[in-house]
């Protein structure tokens, strides 16, 4: 047992919920309530994750830096067409989603036709995302449509519908990563880019679809997300920036790239998220709940530090 | 033996994206080249141009700073609260901060771990003590510090001074100390450091502490010039600083770096700003505006760097 522990680090992160779950049970009359709206904002964090670490599995240097206010964008987007009407759900998401893809392609764009770092690529980019969401929605005071509104938070028992869905969102990825052409293609491609160019692979067009699809994932995470905090706003995004590489690096993925962990995103996202509600519960203070936050994060990567490998790029 | 030199390639281009975004700046404001004028042109180009040496520091060794932003506006509140009541107290914090930055220096490399990831965590524990000390933005900036970045020598305007002896100073540290140059070798070849006998870890310490004090530095200057402490004062520097050293000629894999060039390329990204008040852009475009001029800076710098013949990214 503990020597399969060592081997898949990522278990740690669901030691570690079941933990912080059984100190919220001890401080709270109502842990399940925590729970629930734990998966529910875990659900958000997973789905960037995911995205981020498609991305960080193409190789060293590759990191979307652009995800927060591609969420923000996707959502006043997803917002503005859905205009408030149950009939304009679907058009909605689907031309939130659209701009997220449109982001993801512009930025491979940048990152293969200007030879831009990605790192710097996506920071620019990001910058022209904001500037386009205040152009254009500044002052957005739309609701989400009311049948979108409770898809989000319906429940079977104390588990959210969209939690689930992610779940199955999540197991589909996990299952393209290990087992599909594209997946394995993206690790040889992160491991060594010269050699799986060499053995034949197309990395332009898997980079190409690494990126879109991260902008994808941050284009569904920006439509559930504006209809789950009733509206969408310029900032939503915000603390997506360093969640979405927290959970890839805590849910036990190289940074260095090359290597990707499903399982390990959900259980740092409920993880993290059921932190944030711990110390919520114990009353803690805004500034007291970020020092935590960030010495839980460095921690948890000192416990389980020896087998990554350093970021080179 | 005639040494390389370093000058025409390094920061050419640098040197002409400041005088690209300068020229237009004197020919609305023709007064800018006074006294006067100069000095407000680039002010905020100081503290700027110390958290982008910081950042360069860890990048020379192939790392990256992700918590920058958040230590400058700590240090905007320690020195704009705590050293006004309590000088020792003050004292105490930064040295703190610095040996903090040593340890993160020797922990990255003891156990190979990423520095994006420790830094990230390190961001959310800068921000919740800067928001302990000053929840509100406010301060009383002591007038000795006040001084230090506003005082008025004969002839040249102070910030140009501090400007040109950091880009000498740091140069001459680079690249004519035994230390500068262990440290540009460690982001060029650990191994080859390794080899010769050196000792990786009091290098990587050393790096780090000159991160720590130059984030110092610039917190420092900036609380001297806004005169007031806020807890997100400078979160945008963290960016701010790795586009300077982009745009200066540095690179994401460690070892080469420009000191002379990430000076100017801190002067562009304040410069730009400047140019587009003058322009009479709004606000609201003006990030965007900025995420642009990086992306044509490096645009033609990668096309007269690499005319690359690479058919994969």
């Amino acid at each position: 047992m503990s020597n399969w522990v060592m081997e898949h680090k990522w278990t740690w992160s669901y030691l570690g919920s079941i933990g912080v779950f059984i100190l919220i049970s001890l401080v709270s009359q109502n842990a399940l309530a925590t729970l629930t709206a734990s998966i529910s904002f875990a659900s958000f964090f997973i789905l960037v994750g995911i995205g981020q670490m498609l991305v960080i599995t193409t190789g060293p240097g590759n990191i979307d830096l652009s995800i927060p206010y591609t969420i923000a964008l996707t959502g006043l987007v997803a917002t503005k067409v859905m205009n408030e009407a149950n009939a304009l759900i679907l058009p909605g998401m689907a031309a939130g989603i659209l701009v997220g893809a449109l982001v993801g392609l512009f930025n491979f764009a940048l990152i293969r036709f200007a030879f831009i770092p990605p790192m710097i690529a996506t920071l620019a980019s990001s910058f022209i995302i904001r500037t386009l969401s205040i152009v254009f929605f500044r002052g957005l005071q739309l609701k989400p449509p009311r049948d979108l509104e409770l898809f989000v938070t319906v429940r079977y028992g104390f588990v959210p519908l969209m939690f689930l869905m992610v779940l199955i969102v999540a197991v589909l990825m996990h299952f393209i990563l290990t087992r599909s052409t594209y997946g394995r293609n993206i690790h040889a491609i992160g491991q060594n880019i010269r050699a799986a160019w060499l053995s034949g692979i197309n990395v332009i067009r898997h980079k190409l679809i690494t990126y879109t699809l991260c902008g994808v994932f941050a284009g569904i995470t920006g439509v559930l997300l504006s209809a789950f905090s009733g509206g969408a706003t310029l900032d939503m995004g915000e603390e997506y920036m360093m969640y979405s590489i927290a959970v890839v690096v805590l849910g036990g993925s190289s940074i260095a790239g090359g290597n990707s962990n499903v399982p390990g995103i959900v259980g740092a996202s409920v993880l993290l998220y059921l932190i944030v509600n711990l110390l919520n519960i114990l009353g803690l203070g805004a500034n007291l709940k970020l020092i935590f936050t960030g010495i839980v994060i460095v921690i948890i990567i000192f416990a389980s530090g020896e087998r990554l490998r350093k970021a080179a790029g | 033996m005639q040494r390389k030199q370093i000058i025409p390639t390094d920061f050419l281009l640098p040197l002409v994206s400041v005088v690209v975004v300068f020229i237009p700046i004197v020919i609305l404001k023709p007064r800018v080249l006074q006294y006067e004028g100069l000095n407000l042109l680039f002010n905020m180009a100081v503290p700027v141009t110390l958290a982008t040496i910081g950042q360069l520091f860890a990048m020379t060794i192939g790392e990256i700073d992700f918590s920058l932003g958040n230590l400058v506006s700590l240090v905007t509140c320690i020195v704009g609260t705590v050293i006004p009541s309590n000088f020792s107290l003050g004292m105490i914090f930064l040295a703190g901060i610095l040996l903090i930055y040593v340890l993160i220096g020797a922990f990255l490399y003891l156990k190979k771990l990423p520095s994006i990831i420790v830094t990230i965590g390190m961001s959310f524990v800068w921000t919740g003590i800067a928001v302990t000390i000053q929840p509100h933005p406010g301060g009383n900036v002591p007038k000795f510090v006040q001084q230090i970045v506003s005082f008025r020598p004969p002839w040249i305007p102070l910030p140009l001074i501090y400007l040109g002896a950091l880009a000498i100073g740091i140069h001459v540290i680079l690249n004519k100390t035994n230390f500068g140059i262990l440290v540009r070798g460690l982001g060029g070849n650990q191994k080859a450091i390794h080899q010769a006998g050196h000792s990786i870890l009091r290098i990587q310490m050393g790096a780090f502490l000159l991160v720590g004090l130059f984030g110092i530095l610039s917190g420092a200057a900036l609380a001297g010039i806004t005169t007031s402490a806020d807890a997100n004062l400078a979160r945008n520097y963290t960016l701010l600083a790795v586009a300077s050293v982009i745009l200066g000629g540095g690179s994401f894999a460690g070892g080469k770096v420009s000191p002379v060039g990430a000076v100017l390329g801190a002067c562009t990204m304040t410069l730009v700003g400047t140019l587009l008040t003058f322009l009479k852009i709004s606000p609201d475009w003006q990030i965007g505006a900025q995420g642009l001029i990086i992306l044509m800076v490096l645009f033609v710098n990668s096309l007269i760097k690499h005319p690359r013949k690479v058919p994969y990214v």
